[in-house]
């Protein structure tokens, strides 16, 4: 637990850009609250891999949204049965389910269907408010422990420089 | 382009080259333990294979040393199937279809011997009831007063309730009549009567004639009482002396039901010969039903209800809502499956159409036919059938089986703790004619068989009766028999003919009849016995209410007279203005 913290902090005092850390996160809602070995989840590793988000933010998010999943599939169940059983949307998922591709997917799988919804739903102000939470953090609350008095003597140190060298060495690793 | 990670690129092409490789390499493990699992929960007993490998191009799949074990006999595999080769059509694989244009079944070997038990889970074999029957035949007929001391005699209960209510509908009426005028206030009245009739004549007439006309009534006031008095008890009457006749005859009914469940009843006794065939004809029977059982799994469609389908849902799973498709095709299909059946005689091969849970889709149902002709020791077999769930909420399954010309070699048709009875060897024509609809079954099963050498032995204690009838079959050089199978799968009747009734009948029949007697005179006895108290008792109170009766309507006949002589010479009443 006090490493998993430490690895975020880590994460949120690097110089790495508040979206690649909030984009990694919600990537890893989608792949981490569906169900893992689904099609749309070789897409999303497609993008995680290609795009230039942060992978420690994507793995610690994909560990936590895993175990939520567990606890929110009696909901993304209800979901799911209430939109593929909709009657306007009948025709779409008949359409769907004749096509091969769609197939498999599993998309008419209450609990694929419900957890995509679900995290699709959430993908635009998860991104934001992350966004948002992590300027601020760094704004306010790192500028804050920066200014310590003793936060300047461990700066100031020998010791630190030799931390961020290293640090840098093996980022670039 | 600042976002793209080239690097990742590449790096997810080698993962997923990678993952590929894996999963080449493994996928035949997988499959090999799928089939495994899935196999072994269908049956009931381990399913094992030696080898499964997939290939590509074309896609297909080959199983090797297929063992399914026998449910029933864990240390035999109900068949062994040396290989099982199939390709699949790949475009409907992606669409989750499973549909197979082809299969060849080679080398299946039936009841082969296991070198280690595919048990699954704790197995309890029930006794048949002609095992059950059979140990009659031992015949330690139990003692009488031990078998009444375990038997609830439900007469004695009815008779004494009855007694009781007798008893307490006898202390009402005689309660109820003590409220009714009795002898001392008939002859008052009488005596009333009579002094206003002779003071009537007097010159005070008129107002005699008043009082007269009040004694009436009140006479009049106490027959009516009397009379629904009566009328209550002439029904009480009539209905105690109904249930009187019902708990007197009861004893002999509670006699007969003990003797029937601890001995024979007359029809077993003419019908002996299915306490040796009938235990195997059940056991073929109740292992068809089984396998029926197992095979409904894989043909029955599931979890269709009103055209709307939805899978069970499993925890964390879901469900699969499933939507009409526009060119409909089962899950799961088989269309033909070649099939070549092993047996020492050799090869009986033929053909298995349709297999799919999803005949309704389909529209046909499955086919079943294997034969062999001229093998060694065997001149034809023929199976044919059809598993019919064309209409899922109709289901009918055919099977007929016929070997001509069988020649059979240590056959156990009775192996029980009493008794073996072995055919050693003999040539036999055998055949199986069943239809199941629904879950009801009609069924024949016969044989006829000749030359035969027959082997028995009686196990445990001697036993006379076991003996002489073991000495009797062991002389039978040919027999034939034939079983009707009728009813409800989970409890059908057996019906048996054979013309070893004639010869077992001969050789025990008497010895057996006079035995039964005997005991059913002593159970008669002993019941008599038990419930002649209580049935004197029933009788006493019965005529003590009786007895009630009759004082009941003396009072009723006596208050009649009554009232005519208040009437008859009395003056008449002067007609008021």
């Amino acid at each position: 637990m006090i490493r998993t913290l430490a690895k975020v902090l880590v994460v949120l005092n690097s110089e790495t850009a508040p979206a690649q850390i909030s984009l990694a996160v919600c990537l890893s809602m989608v792949a981490g609250l569906t169900p893992l070995l689904s099609l749309h989840n070789i897409l999303v590793f497609f993008l995680v891999l290609v795009l230039r988000v942060n992978l420690s933010s994507f793995i610690l998010g994909l560990a936590f949204f895993t175990t939520l999943a567990y606890a929110l599939d009696p909901l993304f169940h209800f979901i799911g049965v209430k939109v593929l059983a909709f009657e306007g949307l009948r025709g779409l998922w008949t359409s769907l389910y004749n096509i091969t591709i769609f197939r498999l997917s599993n998309f008419y799988n209450s609990i694929v269907m419900g957890s995509i919804l679900f995290s699709l739903v959430l993908f635009i102000p998860l991104l934001l408010t992350l966004n948002l939470g992590i300027r601020k953090y760094r704004e306010h609350v790192l500028s804050w422990i920066a200014k310590t008095p003793l936060m300047q003597a461990i700066m100031a140190s020998k010791f630190y420089e030799y931390y961020m060298t290293l640090s840098k060495l093996r980022s670039r690793l | 382009m600042k976002w793209i990670r080239w690097n990742g690129l590449i790096a997810f092409f080698i993962i997923s080259a990678i993952l590929l490789v894996f999963w080449h390499f493994l996928i035949d493990i997988l499959i090999e333990r799928r089939i495994e699992k899935t196999g072994t929960s269908l049956v009931g007993a381990k399913v094992e294979l030696d080898n499964a490998d997939l290939s590509l191009f074309p896609l297909g799949l080959t199983l090797s040393g297929v063992q399914v074990t026998n449910p029933a006999e864990p240390m035999k595999n109900a068949f062994e199937v040396a290989r099982i080769s199939f390709t699949i059509d790949g475009a409907n694989l992606i669409r989750k279809k499973y549909i197979i244009e082809e299969m060849a079944v080679d080398g299946v070997k039936l009841n082969t011997q296991r070198k280690a038990s595919g048990a699954v889970g704790r197995q309890k074999k029930a006794e048949s009831p002609e095992v059950d029957a059979l140990k009659l035949l031992t015949f330690e007929l139990p003692d009488v007063k031990e078998v009444l001391k375990k038997e609830d005699i439900g007469s004695i209960k009815q008779i004494e309730d009855l007694t009781t209510k007798i008893e307490a509908d006898k202390v009402r009426f005689e309660k109820q009549l003590s409220a009714l005028p009795d002898e001392k206030k008939i002859k008052e009245y009488e005596d009333r009567i009579e002094s206003l009739k002779r003071s009537a004549r007097g010159l005070g007439g008129i107002g005699r004639a008043g009082e007269l006309l009040a004694i009436k009534n009140e006479i009049q006031d106490q027959l009516k009482r009397i009379a629904a008095l009566r009328d209550e008890m002439n029904i009480n009457v009539t209905n105690y002396r109904k249930r009187m006749e019902e708990a007197t005859s009861s004893p002999g009914k509670d006699a007969e039901k003990i003797v029937n469940k601890y001995s024979f009843s007359p029809d077993r006794l003419t019908n002996l010969s299915s306490l040796f065939i009938g235990g195997k004809v059940r056991e073929w029977v109740d292992n068809g039903l089984r396998w029926r059982g197992k095979v409904n799994q894989i043909v029955s469609p599931e979890g269709k209800a009103n055209g709307a389908e939805i899978q069970k849902p499993l925890r964390g799973k879901g469900v699969d809502v499933q939507f009409k498709e526009y060119r409909p095709l089962p899950d799961f299909l088989i269309r033909k499956a070649s099939v070549s059946v092993n047996i020492p005689a050799g090869d009986i091969a033929g053909l298995i159409t349709n297999i799919t849970g999803d005949q309704d889709i389909l529209g046909a149902p499955m086919k079943i036919r294997l034969s062999g002709e001229k093998l060694k020791g065997l001149t034809s077999a023929l199976l044919e059938g059809e598993i019919n769930r064309v209409t899922p909420y109709n289901p009918r399954d055919i099977i007929n089986f016929t070997l001509k010309g069988y020649r059979l070699h240590d056959f156990k048709l009775t192996d029980n703790k009493y008794m073996l009875m072995a055919i050693k060897e003999a040539l036999t024509d055998f055949h199986l004619k069943a239809e199941l609809k629904g879950d009801s079954i009609d069924a024949n099963i016969g044989s006829t068989v000749r030359s035969a050498l027959i082997d028995t032995a009686i196990k445990g204690e001697k036993n006379a009766i076991l003996e002489t009838m073991s000495s009797a079959l062991s002389g039978v050089k040919a027999f034939n028999f034939d079983a009707g199978v009728k009813g409800n799968i989970k409890d059908y009747k057996l019906r048996l003919d054979s013309d070893l009734d004639r010869v077992l009948s001969n050789a025990v029949g008497g010895i057996l009849r006079n035995q039964m007697l005997a005991f059913e005179r002593s159970i008669k006895a002993d019941v008599a016995e038990k419930t002649d108290r209580p049935i004197k008792e029933l009788n006493r109170n019965f005529e003590g209410l009786v007895d009630v009766n009759g004082l009941i309507d003396e009072r009723f006949m006596k208050c009649k007279e009554l009232l005519t002589k208040s009437t008859r010479g009395a003056l008449p009443v002067p007609k008021l203005p």
